[in-house]
């Protein structure tokens, strides 16, 4: 397996940060995803939508723990991937884990919002 | 006597020499202040209007042989490394020699010097080149960009009537043409300088013209942006009115009564509303939030309304409609990106009790305030327009005399550092009319935000139930 090849997002206020273990990708967020950082979070969520394709990742562990507000805009890059993920067929389907704070209500519904979506594929672990 | 005799004869002797040194000290004198005119006059030459290289040469030439009494004065100058006459008064020089190899040879071995009457083999050349049998050189700026060789003495006719040169002949000689030098380097500079203005002023001048040109086509820009502008402002209006034209009035206050507060960010805005009475004894509320703000949000808030009437009207129920509403926009705007959340309640008068029935599609939940307190309704659901399914789990609450329930969109419960529950039971606490709680707590939300004004639409609508409990309707 070769290794992964995705271009971090390193704005002030937003940053990511990725790790590929084994057959798993482990995403984290952290800071503030508004309006300023769209552009930069979507170049990154399709590079790593296209590394996930190519590695056969089998789990996208998005961890939001650090993550202290997310708009539309951005949440609807993850609502955009994880629909296209369900409708592929099961060896290149990934499932998504999503790791939140309970300090942080709104990542609570937003992510109820995004279980609902896709049930089969989507998991919140709140820490 | 012959001891006075000798002593007289001493005596004569000194004096005698004692004449000569001061003939030799005016002679001395008369040629510092000789060489005094003459760089006197060449100051003068230089600062004389359109003083150039070549009339300071032939000045100085002239002058050093009015003044010093050479008989011969020639001034040469190096281009393209052979030496050229630049100056010649009193003699005529062998240009062609002056310009050949053994000359450069010549003074490259010695720049300076002293020709008495032969006997110098080296400066021989020179002195053929330049017909003349005693004589002074001197080459100034050898290293520099414009070398200079002044020569002067006298040819061989005149010279037997003449002292010899010698080492002090020479520095003299030296300091004339190092003034020369100096005259010369400070007529290039000049002249620099003066390229140099010239060079500026057009420059300065095809600037002007520069920034002249440019300030009118920016003139013509900006005219051409403000009328764009202007167009855009009130194609902005025109799109602001017709989206607050989709937004159908409340319906009028009864046991229930309604308020709204519309707020987008940037004049038009992806929130959009619909309060309406369904059938008989029952009220729907919408609300939705298209992803994105302004132009493009409106637009999708235009179509996604389209959608949400024709989809309500069949409905039964707030969780029928949010359905009926997602597939027909997964059905027939694939392409639109009109991602979305969404609320709607059923508000349904029934037996003397109000009912409401909240379903959410990724939205956030509606709040009831009652008394004192601000509680969620809680209802989940997935986003409008991302696939065709999706589970809807809605809930019923009662609304009890008093209640209000806040229906509102993310913008503002978003805004950081601003808590929508408190904020509705400290506004609830204060007695408020409906209206002016809403517009409360959307100005506190905006306060909340700060300078940099609303990140996102705002949008409150609020239901309130009467204080009084009506009697139960007599069933038919």
């Amino acid at each position: 397996m070769s290794e992964l090849t995705v271009i971090e997002v390193k704005r002030d206020e937003f940053k990511t940060r990725t790790e590929l273990c084994g057959r798993s990708v482990a995403a984290a967020f952290i800071g503030t995803a508004d309006m300023l950082a769209t552009k930069d979070l979507e170049r990154y969520v399709r590079a790593l939508e296209a590394e996930v394709r190519r590695l056969a990742v089998c789990e996208v562990v998005v961890d939001m723990r650090e993550l202290y507000f997310m708009n539309s805009h951005c949440l609807k890059l993850l609502v955009s991937w994880i629909v296209r993920a369900e409708a592929l067929a099961p060896p290149q389907r990934c499932t998504f884990l999503f790791r939140t704070h309970r300090g942080l209500p709104w990542q609570r519904r937003t992510l109820l919002a995004l279980t609902a979506l896709a049930e089969s594929i989507v998991r919140v672990e709140e820490a | 006597m012959a001891e006075d005799v000798e002593l007289l004869r001493q005596k004569a002797m000194l004096l005698v020499r004692r004449e000569r040194e001061l003939h030799s000290l005016r002679s001395r004198h008369d040629a510092a202040l000789a060489l005094l005119r003459v760089t006197q006059g060449l100051a003068r030459e230089r600062l004389a209007p359109g003083a150039s290289p070549a009339a300071i040469y032939g000045r100085c030439a002239q002058a050093l042989v009015d003044e010093l009494n050479y008989q011969c004065v020639t001034m040469l100058e190096r281009r393209g490394g052979r030496w050229g006459v630049a100056a010649a008064v009193g003699g005529a020089p062998d240009a062609r020699a002056l310009a050949g190899d053994d000359v450069a040879r010549a003074v490259a071995a010695r720049p300076e010097g002293v020709f008495n009457d032969g006997g110098d083999e080296g400066a021989a050349p020179l002195a053929a080149a330049l017909g003349l049998r005693r004589f002074l050189w001197y080459t100034s700026g050898a290293d520099g960009e414009a070398p200079m060789l002044l020569a002067a003495g006298y040819d061989a006719e005149r010279a037997p009537f003449f002292f010899a040169f010698d080492a002090d002949d020479l520095t003299f000689f030296k300091m004339v043409g190092q003034h020369l030098d100096a005259v010369l380097g400070n007529l290039r500079l000049v002249e620099a300088l003066a390229a140099e203005r010239a060079a500026l002023l057009d420059l300065s001048r095809s600037l002007d013209r520069r920034v002249r040109e440019r300030t009118e086509e920016l003139t013509r820009a900006l005219r051409a942006l403000e009328e764009k502008d202007a167009h855009i402002t009130s194609d902005l209006e025109r799109a602001r009115e017709f989206q607050r034209a989709m937004l159908a009035p409340l319906p009028p206050p009864g046991e229930l009564r309604f308020g709204a507060v519309y707020r987008p960010a940037s004049g038009v805005g992806g929130d959009v509303y619909d309060v309406a009475r369904v059938r008989d004894g029952v009220h729907r509320v919408f609300l939705a939030d298209v992803t994105g703000h302004g132009i493009q949000a409106a637009l999708r808030t235009a179509v996604l309304k389209c959608e949400y009437d024709l989809a309500t009207a069949a409905a039964r129920s707030p969780e029928e409609a949010l359905a009926r509403l997602n597939r027909a926009l997964v059905a027939r705007h694939p392409d639109l990106d009109l991602l979305s959340t969404a609320c709607c309640v059923d508000l349904e008068e029934r037996d003397g009790g109000v009912t409401a029935r909240v379903a959410c599609a990724a939205h956030p939940p509606p709040l009831l305030a009652r008394g004192a307190g601000a509680e969620e309704v809680e209802a989940s659901g997935a986003f409008l327009g991302a696939r065709a399914e999706i589970r809807l789990r809605a809930t019923s609450v009662p609304l009890l005399p008093g209640d209000r329930l806040l229906i509102f969109s993310d913008g503002l419960c978003e805004v950081p550092g601003f808590e929508l529950g408190p904020a509705a039971r400290a506004v609830g606490a204060e007695g408020r009319a409906l209206d002016d709680a809403l517009a409360a707590l959307v100005a506190r939300a905006e306060a909340a935000g700060g300078a940099a004004g609303p990140g996102d639409d705002m949008t409150i609508i609020g239901v309130e139930r009467g204080t009084r409990e009506r009697p139960a309707r007599a069933r038919a």
